[in-house]
This record gives C-alpha cells, structure tokens and sequence, in this order.
C-alpha cells in the first residue's frame, strides 16, 4: 500500500516536472523555467527605481570610460579616444538593446526560421528566403569587406563588435532578455557582419522595392502611350527639393542614349507567379527634414529640424546617445547595431535625413549556356557564374539546401525553384556593391562645417538619402547622397536583358553632379521625399512613389513665414494640414449629386465642406475623406486590373492627378458593367458607400473622430499584443507633415538650433530600454503622441550637474 | 515543530539550490529534507503522530516553495511596478474568466508562480516522506 503511494506521489512529481520542463503546446518556452523567478520571466522585470553604479574592467580598452545614464537613461559616454568610445557604445547598446540588434540581423540574413515556431515558420522560411537570394548577406559581406580594409572604419567596427560581445559574454542565462526566453534561443556572438547585416537592412527598407516587373507587364498590357498617362514620370506639381527655377550648368555631361531598337514591351508576355500583390504603398515611409538659415530665424542662427517616418514598432528603431572623446562630442540617435550615430548634432554642425527613394533596383532576364548553369550570356558573351549553397537550419529540425547563383550583375532571385520565374531573374542592386557608408557617420561626427559635411557624405552610397545641413558657421545646405546609376531614359523603370551590353549600366552620376544646394536666397532648404529636381536636370532617375503633398506644404509654411522659433519649428513637425485633401475634396464634392441626398448624406457633405484639411485627431470630416478617397481609388482601377494579377495600380498621387484635369477618361467606366460609367457617376457612387458603410459601423457620426478611426499601433516587433501600445488617439496621416499613419510615422522628431549656445530637442515614440520589464520601454510614447518635445541633454562632461543622473558605469582598462 | 523546521530547510535550501540548479531542484530538495526528517512509522504505529501523514509533507513543501517562490516574485513584482506582471497575465492569462475590473493580473502572476513552485515543494517532499516511511519500515 505504501508502495503504491510512494509510486503515485513519484509519478506525479515526475509527471509535474516534466510537463514544466518542455515546450508545452504551442509555446517555445518550457513554462517551469518561464515561471522560475530565479531565471524565468521575473528576472526581467527591472526595479523602476534606484541609482545604479557599476564597475566592470576590459583588458581591451587603452583608457578608462565613463558611462552616465540620465534620467531617460540616455547614455553618454566618455573616452580618451573613438576605440574606447565605440567599445562603450557597444556595450550600452546592447544591454538596452541586446534582442532588437540580434533579431535585425538574423531578419537580415535570412535566419528566422530558425528561431520562429509553429504556424507562422512558413512565412518566415519564405521571407527567409528572399532576404537570402535577394544577397543580403552578400551585400553585407562586400561592403564589411571595404571597412575592413580601411583603418579608420575597421577600427569602429571592431571596436562595437567587441563591446557587444563584452556584453553578451558577461550576461548569466537569468539576465537573457526576455525575447530570447519566450522564443527560447541563446544570443550568439556578435560578429561585425551582423552590424552591417543591421545595416543592410535599412537598405533593404529604404530602397529595397522594385517595380520594375509590374511595370514591364503593365506596359506590355496598356501600351505605351496609356503607360505614360497611368504612370508618368513626374507629378502633377512640381515642388523639388532643388527649387525648379535653379538653371543646371554642368561640365562635362555625359547622358547615355537607349538602344535604337529598345521595346520594354515584348520582354515579358507571361504573367509571373510570384506577382501575387502589388507592393506595399512605399508612401508609408517617408521623411521630412529642412534647415532655415539665419535670416530665417528667431536667432540670427541656422535651425534644422528632421523628422524619419518608419514603421513604429517596440523596441524603437532609434536608440538616443552622447559620444564624447576630446576630438568629438555628438549627441543623436542610432539605429541598435550600428556604431556612431546616424541623426544628430555636434558642438557646430547639425544634420538630418530623408530618403531618396530613386529606384535602384534592377532585374534581369538571362540565359544560361547549358543545364549547369555554370555561364550565362553577358553583353553578348558567355560568362561564368558562381554558386553559393544557402543552408537554412528550421526551429522544426528541418535542414533545407538551396543552390543560388551569382552572375557579374547580382544574385539570380526568381527562377524556376523560387518564384516559379519563365527565365531567370537577376536581381542588381546598388547596395550589393562595396561601400564604405560608416565613414560617413565617422566624419561627420568630428565635423566642424560645411566642407566637413561635404566630405563625409561623400562616402555614403546607400540607401540613398537627402543629407540636411546646418552649421553653426551660418551655412545651410540639403545633398541628394548615394551612388546613382547612369541610365538612358527609362532604363530599369523594365525588366532589362543581360545578353545585351547596351542594357548593363556600368558608370554612375558623378557624386558633384546629385542634386543639391547651399545657402538659397529663399533662406531654407528642405525635402520631403519628393523629386530631388525639375524636369531640367540632366541625369535620369525615376521611383513609382515620388511625395507630392508634404513636401508643398512644407515649403509653403517655410516659404511664408519669418523669424522662426524653435516652437515654429515644433509647430510646422506637428502640421496635420492635409495637402492632398485640399486638391482632391473640392473636385470631387462639386461632382456630387445633392438632391438625391438622404439625411445622413447631407450631414456629412456639410461637414466635408466645411473642413479646413487639418487631420485632426478629433476631425469627423478627416475620416469620411479617407475611406471615401480610397473607395474611389479602388473602384476606378480594380475592374481594370483584376486580370493583372500583381501589378500595381497607378499611384494615388498619379490618380488625384488624374481625377482633377481628367473629366472623360475611358478607366471610369467600369467593364464589368454594360452601363457607361462616367466619373459623375463614380464619385456619387462611392460617396454614398462610404457614407452607408461607416454609419453602419458606429451609426453615430460624432464617434467617427480621425484618430480614432485610424486606431494607431505602435506593435512589438513579434507582434506580441501585450507588448504593444495599441490605439493611439492622434492626428496626421502619411500625406501630412505630421505623417503618423496606422502603422508608421515619426520615429524620431529633432529640432536643433545652432548658434553660440546650440539648444536641441527630440523625441521617438518609445523608450530607451527595449526590455518589456523596464519602465523605460515605452515611457516616451504618450509625450510623443501629445506632440511634445525633451530637451536634449549634451552633457560637458561627465561631471555636468545641469541634469538628473541615474546611473553611472565605469569601464577600467 | 518538525513541520516549521521542514519549511524553513526546504525554504534556505531551495533558495541556495536555485542559485545554481534548474527550477525543478527545488522538487528534490523537498524530497531529500522530507526523506531524513521522515517518521519511522512501524515503531510508532500504535502512536502515530500527526506530521506522520503524507498529506503534512506535501504541506510542508509546499509552503516553503509557495512562499520562496511567491515571496520572490511579489519582491520583484513590488520593485517592478507591476510594468512587466501585467504584461506577462494577458499574455498568458487572457482566457482566464479572471475579473476585468480589477487590474489582478499582476496578483495573478504573483500566485501562479507561487502554486507552481509550492506544487513541485510538495510532491517532492510528499514522496520524500513516503520513501522515507518505506525504507526506514
């Protein structure tokens, strides 16, 4: 009997630990060591309070470094020299940011599989695999390989690596963040490729996009002729960043001329299987940045102000720091994983970014010599590819080989093994080549003016981006930077040909030759991810998602207003007018059919015509203009396009274009139909939609307020609900200035006044800590959603009393 | 008063084995504090005291664990705001028909963590005192 007892009472101990010892149902974790408050979650959750003082010693530093966290547990940092600095920076990074900085890198390279589970492992194995044939990891190897080679730029990498790996080496399992334990993985080493990885994702981001084989079955489809109308190479507006009165006087052109016998049309008559959805509307990522100069400001000094649009997620894409040796001293943001920083201000010049946006990104059909696939035709002659086997390794203990070619212009993406392609596609992108982009942020943080600026942005190659200026020496200034192909009108808007030479872009535009400008008579410059210059710039260029709305509305407001403060410039980053609105709505309101209205219709054609365009957070009339925008936007194409599976429609700003100076245009009619639809017909049509559909949903109109309608998410990057901050009540939309969108917006707002006593301000929606325990999460979120500002703190020296410290770590040699 | 210096072994030993053992050591702590301090039953069969009984070394342990490991996180939980707590119960609380009104989720996580670590105590020490009755019989 005792026995028995004995045996049951052991069983169920048995049976209790090993239910708690091993992944349970869906979950990774093994809920005993999840709920272990030595080591499970517990150990994450970070006291909210208290002063910490830590001292750690590193034989690879050549001084010591000290490490003032303030009371937004912003690190400053300071050293004897950019080694020691850097070192630090890959410390504190990694310990605020440890999981963020490692995730990037494996979304990177292609390695999610390995640490994604159950349902959503296909979609990662698949994301996987295009990150890994589109060459990420090559591009990133090609250009690590340049910074290696250059001392300067391999001393800061090497020099992050191995604070990173100092910091990862001195956690204990208990500290992992809690990523690692729910996903139930280990940090690997950091290894300088994965900062360029980190790097190369950005890239990806920014400049990744192509729509190249969309447009090539477009044109195919519409011809060319209607091709230019639904996808015209310039706006309806012309507002470029260079002003378009500014006269082109170059030495030494060169503008390369298309083949005489050159047809897009004909290069793709099949439909391409992968084409399964037209991308993502690119306009959701954006940027505003200008700099006013002297004569401009409340000051007498130059003030610059810059604003990214990314995808907001948690942990923030920005991380905030002070570097400090005696040869710099500069405070910014970085993204987590990469040295220096990114967006910032030093003692006398300032700096900011906003994307290019220009497309480049190529595909190429080829043709191999034989079944080996071991050459291809290139400009009419054979050569030889190279073959580099990927191995993915999935968390189901699955291993996967896949065989991807590399020719001399990029690795093959599509072919019949990915994407199920005709032929196969090659994919040539600027960012696969070696470039030495970290010296960029190298220079620019020791720079003391405008040449400094100019010979630190001469080493960024990509992605592409407008490099705002201001100095406290009073010179203002905006480059369109990167490395831009040379091409012939209209080369690589379509799918190119290897086998022809003539389709090979081998130059590129001469870095002195991208647009630009310095000191303008109208006293600001600035961009908006617009056209970079008027139809008179020589060199051709071309992107499906050029801004038209922001960038009008900033120069307006720069453009009629004088003796700007810092609460201007705060003002003009929380603009919420809507630009767009204000050329559509009035078009579209006078098409309407107001006798036939019902009771509902008539209030809120009231409220639509009474609107002043501002995308409040409390604004009804906001609401109804964009569900009835975007209902006018799918109607008139969809019809249209529903046998071109995967091609994008023509752009929203192309549209508006199109519905404003376009009374009779043959896509009104709707052919599924065998009434004749004309645009009358169409706007009164998807008015009363739009007015029936939202009523239906609330059945009061006083609820339908913008902000929270658009319900705004600011998601952690596992999309883990509890870890996100969900419906923000704010304003804006991606056409405004203030481009907070559903899912993305201004992920870091700086406004920096330069002068004698340089002031800076700033703000991202999150926090310093990308620990879900730590109360320094989020905490920036909601001052960030009610628009206000911090000022920034760039500390003396480490002794600077002017402000609350928290922390302190000591580094000793 | 064997029952108390039960607890407080299985309590001091546990915390010293977690410093440095998986969570389930605390399993065999209990186990091993109930085996030695087990009555040995035949000689008192006809005086039978009441910590004899398994169901007491079960209590024992899961005092100890219920409160080492409760203890632990409510501290945690206490320095913490409940910032993370909160986060963790609707992670893995949510289908709980716990009261929406009151924000319990972090006293949820609290005495979670406390049943299972009190749960582990107890068998362990359940079948340590059982195993001691058996082999010291």
């Amino acid at each position: 009997m005792r026995l028995i007892k004995l045996l049951l009472s052991l069983s169920a101990t048995v049976l209790l630990i090993y239910f708690l010892a091993f992944p349970q149902g869906d979950l990774a974790f093994a809920p005993g060591e999840m709920l272990d408050p030595f080591r499970g979650f517990w150990q994450n959750a970070n006291p909210v309070s208290g002063k910490q003082q830590l001292t750690y010693s590193f034989v690879k530093l050549e001084q010591p470094v000290t490490v003032k966290y303030d009371e937004r547990k912003v690190p400053h940092i300071f050293a004897q020299n950019i080694k020691d600095l850097v070192f630090a920076q890959g410390f504190v990074t990694a310990q605020q940011r440890l999981w963020q900085m490692d995730f990037t890198a494996m979304l990177a390279a292609g390695r999610l599989s390995e640490i994604i589970r159950g349902n959503n492992l296909q979609q990662a194995f698949e994301n996987d695999r295009m990150m890994r044939r589109q060459g990420m990891v090559y591009a990133a190897q090609q250009s690590l390989d340049m910074m290696l080679s250059h001392p300067e730029s391999r001393t800061v990498i090497e020099a992050f690596n191995a604070g990173v790996n100092a910091y990862i080496q001195s956690l204990k399992e208990k500290d992992f963040p809690l990523e690692y334990k729910l996903l139930n993985y280990k940090p690997e080493p950091w290894t300088p490729l994965k900062s360029m990885l980190v790097f190369k994702y950005m890239a990806y981001d920014l400049a990744g996009r192509q729509s190249d084989l969309s447009q090539t079955r477009a044109i195919q489809h519409w011809g060319p002729a209607l091709f230019d109308t639904l996808y015209p190479l310039r706006n309806y507006v012309e507002d470029p960043i260079v002003p378009i009165e500014v006269q082109w006087s170059m030495d030494s052109i060169s503008i390369p001329q298309p083949p005489a016998n050159y047809s897009p049309a004909g290069l793709l008559r099949e439909p391409l299987a992968f084409l399964t959805r037209p991308e993502d509307d690119p306009a959701l990522l954006g940027s505003n940045n200008w700099a006013i100069s002297g004569a401009k400001s409340a000051t007498g000094s130059p003030m610059l102000a810059n604003d990214p649009h990314l995808g907001l997620n948690l942990p923030s894409v920005w991380f905030e720091t002070q570097l400090h040796t005696p040869e710099l001293n500069v405070y910014g943001v970085t993204i987590p994983g990469l040295p220096l920083i990114i967006i910032g201000y030093n003692d006398s010049i300032a700096w900011g970014l906003t994307n290019a946006g220009r497309d480049v990104m190529d595909f190429y059909k080829i043709s191999y010599q034989d079944p080996s696939r071991k050459a291809y035709l290139h400009g009419g002659k054979w050569r030889s590819t190279t073959q580099k086997i990927e191995t993915y390794k999935l968390s189901d203990g699955r291993v996967i080989q896949d065989t991807v070619i590399y020719t001399a212009l990029g690795p093959v993406m599509y072919d019949k093994g990915f994407g199920d392609a005709p032929f196969p596609l090659v994919c040539r992108w600027v960012p696969q080549q070696p470039s030495n982009d970290l010296l960029t942020f190298i220079k620019m943080a020791k720079g003391k003016n405008y040449k400094d600026y100019e010979g630190a942005i001469r080493h960024f190659v990509s992605p592409a981006q407008n490099f705002v200026y201001a100095g406290s020496e009073g010179t203002i200034g905006i480059w369109q930077q990167g490395r831009f192909p040379k091409l012939w009108k209209d080369q690589g808007r379509f799918l190119l040909d290897a086998a022809d030479s003539s389709h090979i872009w081998t130059t590129y535009v001469p870095l002195h030759h991208n647009p630009h400008i310095v000191n303008p008579i109208r006293g600001y410059v600035s961009s908006a991810n617009q056209h970079p210059a008027g139809p008179t710039y020589p060199y051709l260029y071309h992107s499906t998602s050029f801004e038209n709305y922001r960038n009008r509305r900033l120069n307006y407001l720069l453009a009629n207003s004088n003796k700007l403060s810092i609460e201007d410039m705060k003002r003009i980053q929380q603009d919420s007018y809507g630009v767009m609105a204000e050329d559509l709505l009035p078009v579209i309101l006078a098409e309407l059919d107001l006798g036939e209205f019902t009771a509902d219709e008539r209030k809120v054609y009231d409220i639509l015509k009474e609107w002043d365009y501002y995308y409040h957070a409390g604004s009804v009339a906001a609401t109804f203009f964009e569900v009835w925008k975007d209902s006018l936007y799918v109607s008139l194409w969809k019809d249209e396009y529903k046998d071109l599976k995967g091609v994008a429609y023509p752009s929203l700003n192309t549209t508006i274009g199109i519905l404003k100076t376009l009374p009779v245009f043959r896509f009104y009619d709707d052919v599924g139909t065998s009434f004749l639809e004309t645009r009358r017909y169409l706007i009164n049509a998807t008015f009363r939609k739009t007015v029936a559909g939202l009523m239906k949903q609330t059945g009061d109109i006083a609820k339908l307020s913008w902000g929270t309608f658009k319900a705004a998410e600011i998601r952690h990057l596992l999309r883990i609900g509890p870890f996100s901050r969900l419906g923000l009540n704010t304003g804006g939309n991606s056409r405004t200035l203030n481009a907070h969108s559903r899912y993305s917006g201004p992920s870091w707002r700086m406004i920096v006044s330069l002068g004698k006593q340089t002031e800076a301000f700033g703000i991202y929606p999150g926090g310093q800590s990308g620990n879900v325990g730590d109360k320094a999460y989020d905490a920036f979120i909601d001052d960030w959603a009610a628009g206000r500002y911090y000022t920034l703190w760039k500390m003396k020296g480490p002794d600077d009393s002017n402000g609350k410290i928290t922390g302190t770590l000591i580094f000793n040699n | 008063m064997k029952f108390i210096l039960k607890i407080l072994l299985i309590f001091f030993l546990s915390w010293a084995a977690q410093l440095y053992l998986p969570f389930w050591s605390v399993a065999i702590v209990a186990f091993a504090v109930c085996f030695l301090l087990s009555e040995r039953i035949l000689k008192n069969r006809f005086s039978r005291r009441k910590n004899a009984r398994p169901s007491k070394g079960f209590l024992a342990g899961f005092l100890a664990v219920f409160l080492l490991w409760g203890g632990k996180a409510a501290l945690t939980d206490w320095k913490n705001a409940s910032v993370l707590s909160g986060k963790m119960a609707q992670l893995f609380l949510s289908n709980l028909p716990l009261p929406e009104s009151a924000d319990i989720g972090p006293l949820a996580m609290i005495v979670l963590t406390g049943l299972i670590g009190g749960l582990l105590g107890g068998l362990g020490a359940m079948s340590g005192n059982l195993f001691g009755q058996l082999v010291k019989s």
